[in-house]
């Protein structure tokens, strides 16, 4: 099975730790693990890199969630798939990705299982 | 007009949802044991630390306010250890993780409440992390986790 190459974007060094972990224990295979600090720094990554899945926090400086999936979603080939991670799960903050391609939105603190279930999910996905 | 009674009724309502906040976040998350507790076991707690942190969130959104987190530099070492899997050794105490880990505390027990409380959208703003010089913290909520002191102060403007 290729491994999936993908990119956690979030302003917290601790949270993209914590997310490469929870990634790490799924025992989906893995290749490149880019991280990004904010959408800003996730768009110029992916201008070059080639990613499978996105994991982005809401709430960051310079470019926030919400606006790097608006611009990703001019860009439907970019990423096979698009994960929020983030600490409000309120229907009212999950209605404002509606229409971003947004595959799953997933609230903090993040459970290994349910990465583990969404990392097999895009998997299969890419994999066909 | 609210009467007093019912003012209290909510009043307890609003610290089980904080405590429901902290516990989720810290079982879920650093896999930690964490309880109410009162002002005596507080103080017995607190007399085995000396270094102290606090992270601070503000919200912004129907309503205001800031969500404060304090806990000794003890147990914002184990927790972010906890969260990585490393062992507490490992954690150099400088380590800019744990600042990091102190003020992701705050910012997830805020979330949580008030995804669980509010289910309306707020703006949180980046945590503030500091160091204070005790455990001092009159009228907050006092918890153990894994038997070390941690305080929450959720304060909502308008109140």
């Amino acid at each position: 099975m290729k491994p999936l190459n993908c990119l956690i974007v979030d302003d917290s060094s601790v949270m993209r730790r914590m997310v490469r972990r929870t990634m790490e224990l799924s025992e989906v295979p893995l290749g490149q693990v880019h991280e990004a600090n904010n959408g800003r720094e996730a768009l110029d990554l992916l201008a070059t890199t080639s990613v499978d899945v996105l994991f982005t926090d809401i709430n960051m400086p310079v470019m926030n969630g919400p606006d790097l999936l608006r611009a990703l979603a001019k860009q439907p080939d970019a990423v096979r798939a698009r994960v929020v991670i983030s600490t409000d799960g309120s229907e009212a903050r999950r209605a404002e990705v509606v229409g971003l391609n947004v595959d799953w939105y997933l609230e903090k603190p993040l459970r290994p299982e349910v990465m583990r279930d969404v990392l097999s999910k895009v998997a299969e996905r890419v994999h066909g | 007009m609210s009467c007093p009674k019912s003012q209290n009724a909510s009043m307890v309502e609003e610290s089980s949802q904080l405590d429901e906040a902290v516990a989720y976040v810290a079982e879920e998350g650093f896999f930690a044991s964490v309880e109410p507790i009162g002002q005596v076991e507080w103080e017995a707690l607190c007399t085995d630390h000396d270094t102290w942190l606090e992270s601070s969130v503000r919200f912004h959104g129907p309503v205001g306010g800031a969500l404060r987190c304090r806990l000794p530099l003890a147990l914002a070492r184990e927790l972010v250890s906890a969260f990585l899997g490393m062992e507490t050794g490992e954690l150099p105490p400088t380590d800019p993780l744990v600042q990091d880990l102190t003020g992701e505390l705050a910012n997830m027990v805020c979330g949580r409440w008030l995804t669980r409380t509010q289910g309306q959208v707020f703006d949180l703003e980046h945590p503030i992390v500091e160091s204070v010089p005790d455990g001092h913290c009159a009228g907050w909520s006092r918890y153990a986790a894994n038997g070390v002191p941690l305080a929450i102060e959720l304060a909502v403007e308008g109140r």
